[in-house]
């Protein structure tokens, strides 16, 4: 069957489908909207720049999950989405320098280990094989059913996706676990 | 071996529990700090390859964003140069029109249907450019054609003769047709025909030749005063078409005058008075046969150096200039010699040829062209 052109299919079906060229289109269209919004409300052009992407993440990333169902218009879901994360900010901003003028450094250091941590996943994910590396992030990530996952990775069916993803999971743990203690890794 | 993950750990994250077993393998890991930290580990693994992914996702619509914005700035870019480009044409088409008060030549320019522009219409250089030589530009000049082959043949008997009487002055024949005419085979077979105009001659004005008997030479010993056209009403010219006079003023063609030698060049008198002191017999009269027209032909070939060939045709010169080109080629008549002057190069270096070749008018074929160097007739004719 030939290929609908992309301009006759709804955004969310592109969405589902994994077009990513919609999220170009979609930050296109509400780039103005999330700018004012934000810089009207104590951010900056680079903050409504990084809670659009943030948004369009989630929305990529919810598009595919069984159960969503979109009730209201790309537009104003994104801006939900941005609202409610500046809005989260906004507070732990608030936060952070509460405790900074009372107890210093603290929470900071917190989300930078936490960051690192998930740096040192990323690193040896990055390490791994094209193909590992492909199926975890489909099935984690962008949330591609395993019937998907085997049709674009040449892998024979839904079951042979799941048991490579299985192993490559664990594969991916136990290099990190020979490298790091999981309590250390877990501070 | 490797330690197998709790297949449980995996059913929770792939969320293929149901909600009795997420409770029951939740009060599990409650009791079992082992189970506990195995989960957590998988947790953070998979929080990191989610990560992973949302960070190549931003990376990629960043790309894009980027590379749209330098594509629409490039096209800013365009439109830049396109108006630039507009408002230049735009400026040339008015300085035209205030300078000529002719619309129709401010209108050719803006459509780069002007003589002018040609030199600029690369893409129409390699090819035979015989198609230049449009209906537009044969237009143009053909009523002017008419009024000046009937001057000429009514001016040819002064043609013969030595002295320029004073209506014969104002005869000034700055002739570029644009008849096509078939060329004759060329030995240069592989050269590709340019361009092929007619030229007449103009009549410069009267220069007395002297020859000294002693040493054989011959040079000019005084000019006559030489007047720019621009300085005279051409449009009163009522025997030259309109296009025509707009030519000739864009060219300045020149003119002779009837005052005597002595008061227009003083140097010259007083070279003449030198000249009569040392005896010099001065024989004004060369009796040759008046050539009735010039054809010109340009021809590209893959020898790239400047050649010529002459073919004389009863009084019809026809003139074939190989890989040189000259804007408005004109043949000026001084003193019963013919000279064709290509117009002066672009670049306009004290190196640079006068592009002023005193035409032979004899057939043969010329390898290499001697250009003018005598000051004063290239002054005479540039001037």
């Amino acid at each position: 069957m030939p290929r609908q052109s992309t301009t006759t299919i709804p955004p969310i079906e592109r969405l589902q489908q994994g077009d990513r060229e919609i999220l170009i289109e979609l930050y296109r269209e509400n780039e103005r909207m999330v700018r004012k919004y934000i810089t009207e409300n104590s951010g900056t052009a680079d903050d409504a720049e990084d809670l659009l992407q943030d948004a369009l993440v989630v929305l990529w990333q919810n598009a595919r999950k069984p159960n969503f169902e979109l009730h209201a218009k790309i537009s104003t879901y994104l801006f939900a989405i941005v609202r409610n994360q500046w809005l989260k900010t906004l507070e732990k901003r608030k936060r952070e320098n509460g405790s900074l003028e009372v107890a210093g450094e603290g929470p900071a250091t917190f989300t930078n280990e936490t960051h690192l941590d998930l740096k040192i996943v990323r690193d040896y994910l990055n390490d791994m094989g094209d193909l590992c590396r492909k199926v975890l992030l489909m099935y984690y990530f962008d949330g591609y059913d395993m019937q998907t996952i085997a049709t674009a990775n040449d892998l024979a069916n839904a079951d042979t996706a799941k048991s490579k993803k299985y192993q490559c999971l664990k594969e991916l743990g136990s290099r990190i676990k020979s490298k790091f203690h999981a309590t250390d890794f877990l501070r | 071996m490797m330690n197998e993950i709790d297949e449980r750990i995996i059913r929770y994250y792939d969320q293929e529990m149901s909600a009795a077993e997420v409770e029951q393998f939740m009060q599990e890991i409650a009791q079992n700090p082992a189970l506990k930290e195995e989960f957590d580990f998988y947790g953070k693994l998979i929080e990191g390859i989610r990560e992973e992914g949302a960070i190549e996702l931003k990376e990629y619509i960043k790309e894009h964003l980027q590379s749209d914005s330098l594509s629409s700035q490039s096209n800013l870019w365009m439109y830049a140069a396109a108006s630039v480009t507009f408002l230049l044409f735009s400026y040339f088409a008015i300085y035209s029109y205030l300078e000529t008060g002719n619309i129709q030549e401010a209108a050719e320019i803006i459509t780069l249907k002007d003589e002018k522009s040609d030199k600029f219409k690369f893409w129409k250089r390699n090819r035979n450019k015989t198609a230049l030589q449009n209906i537009d530009s044969k237009s143009i000049y053909q009523d002017s054609l008419l009024a000046l082959e009937e001057k000429r043949q009514s001016d040819s008997n002064v043609l013969m003769g030595m002295e320029i009487v004073e209506d014969d002055a104002d005869v000034l024949t700055d002739i570029y047709s644009t008849e096509e005419q078939t060329a004759p085979p060329s030995p240069m077979s592989r050269a590709i025909l340019i361009t092929q105009v007619s030229v007449v001659p103009i009549k410069l004005g009267s220069v007395d030749v002297v020859t000294e008997s002693t040493l054989d030479t011959r040079r000019l010993s005084k000019a006559p005063t030489i007047e720019s056209a621009k300085d005279r009403d051409l449009s009163a010219a009522d025997h030259l078409h309109g296009s025509l006079v707009n030519r000739a003023k864009g060219k300045s063609a020149v003119t002779a005058t009837t005052k005597k030698p002595s008061e227009a060049y003083p140097a010259a008198a007083e070279t003449e008075k030198k000249l009569d002191t040392a005896q010099i017999k001065t024989n004004i009269v060369a009796n040759k046969t008046k050539p009735s027209r010039f054809k010109l032909m340009h021809f590209e070939d893959d020898k790239g150096r400047s050649h010529a060939e002459i073919v004389k045709n009863g009084n019809e010169i026809l003139i074939s200039i190989y890989n040189i080109w000259g804007e408005n080629p004109l043949v000026f008549e001084i003193n019963h010699e013919f000279y064709l002057d290509l117009g002066v190069s672009e670049n306009k270096s004290s190196k640079e040829p006068s592009r002023i070749w005193k035409l032979p008018l004899n057939t043969g074929t010329y390898d290499h062209i001697d250009w003018v160097q005598n000051k004063r007739i290239i002054e005479q004719i540039r001037n």
